[in-house]
């Protein structure tokens, strides 16, 4: 009677690599020469696959990666070259000038210009009170808004009321117009 | 890489801060942290991804991409895990999407199949590394190692993923299994029969 050739495992091949194949198992491989075969072709491999070489991204792989996440851009003085932040300040300083020396022999035209620009601003702000005020008179002679308001009771009920509305109309508001906080997750890419 | 460590603040250098130290600097805001991180992992992503996807140029943008991810999220990462698996798991999921949307599963080391120019062939072609060894040693291993890597482009993509991560990354099954979101026998069988494959179309080579 001839029992079945227990030939290595899976399991047998990684115990080999980390040289720790039970004794029965060593004693199987020095008697087939199949075994003896595939570990040593096994351990070729694995050599082979770990000495394969690692490759290089290109030089600026990171820079690339970081504009790409949104680190606060480099201010203006780093992203523009001496001379030119140089040129843009002598401008600036030459624009500033120019415009206090010709307001300083200007001061009647500039002083007229402000009037105008003001009693321009004072009109139409007169004209915007005025009318609201007249629509709302109008509206309180049409609408039951006086009967609201006729005893105390029901005066601090429709306060209560305005009061509560707006406080929620503030924070539905203020919901609607924040901007997401954290990014969603991407941990599962 | 990884292991306990002073918090942020004042504690060892940068380059020699373990990942969690780097992360929480990185979580902060510190930019020079997020730059560690990817200077640290750039190589091994980039291998992994260019591996996977035999096309250098779609391997720089898909590797950008991972850290991206990586960056964008570490705030959503959880510090009771492994850092580097973490990164590992972006990158294969990256890798393999795009594997999923171009059927790029069984590339060449000569290059891509959907290369149509000369060109596209030399742009998707895995440049083998140079080593300093005598002349038969290099000759013989850059032929062994072209052979591996053909043979690696030509395996399944999850095999792909678990082989490289096991024999070129060097980690460990348990560490595979939580990367793939396998179960631990699947990867041991997965290796296995990648193995079984790569011994198969290595065996002229030993003739």
């Amino acid at each position: 009677m001839t029992w079945p050739i227990q030939h290595l495992t899976a399991e047998d091949l990684d115990a080999f690599h980390s040289a720790s194949l039970n004794p029965p198992a060593a004693k199987h491989v020095q008697e087939c020469q199949e075994c003896r075969a595939l570990l040593e072709q096994d351990r070729v491999l694995v050599e082979a696959l770990e000495s394969l070489p690692l490759f290089d991204a290109s030089a600026d792989f990171a820079d690339r990666v970081l504009e790409r996440v949104g680190t606060p851009a480099p201010a203006l003085a780093r992203q523009m070259p001496l001379p030119r932040r140089l040129a843009l300040a002598a401008s600036v300083l030459v624009a500033m000038g120019g415009s206090a020396g010709w307001a300083l022999f200007n001061r009647g035209l500039l002083l007229s210009w402000i009037d105008g620009l003001a009693a321009g601003a004072g009109r139409a702000l007169w004209m915007t009170v005025a009318t609201v005020a007249d629509n709302l008179a109008d509206l309180a002679r049409v609408s039951p808004v006086p009967d609201l308001a006729s005893s105390p009771g029901r005066l601090a009920l429709v306060g209560t009321v305005l009061v509560v509305g707006y406080t929620a109309a503030m924070v539905a508001m203020r919901r609607l117009l924040l901007l997401p906080g954290r990014p969603a997750s991407h941990a599962n890419g | 890489m990884t292991g306990p460590g002073p918090g942020p603040g004042p504690g060892p250098r940068l380059p020699d801060a373990p990942d969690q130290d780097v992360v929480a600097l990185a979580r902060g805001g510190d930019e020079a942290a997020s730059r560690e991180l990817v200077r640290r992992y750039q190589r091994p992503v980039f291998s992994l991804i260019y591996r996977m996807v035999r096309d250098r140029e779609l391997a720089e943008d898909l590797s950008q991409d991972t850290f991206v991810k990586v960056l964008n999220a570490l705030a959503s990462y959880r510090p009771e895990f492994k850092f580097s698996s973490w990164v590992f798991k972006i990158a294969n999921n990256v890798a393999i999407d795009q594997l999923r949307r171009r059927e790029l599963d069984t590339l060449s080391l000569e290059g891509s199949p959907h290369a149509t120019t000369p060109d596209m062939i030399e742009a998707t072609a895995l440049e083998i590394g140079e080593r300093a060894e005598s002349a038969l040693d290099e000759v013989a291993n850059r032929e062994l190692g072209s052979a591996i890597e053909r043979a690696i482009g030509k395996l399944r993509p999850e095999y792909r993923s678990c082989i490289l991560l096991r024999h070129v990354e060097g980690r460990p099954y348990e560490e595979i299994a939580e990367i793939l979101d396998l179960p631990l026998g699947t990867v041991k069988t997965y290796i296995h029969r990648a193995r079984h494959e790569l011994r198969k179309a290595l065996e002229h080579l030993r003739e």
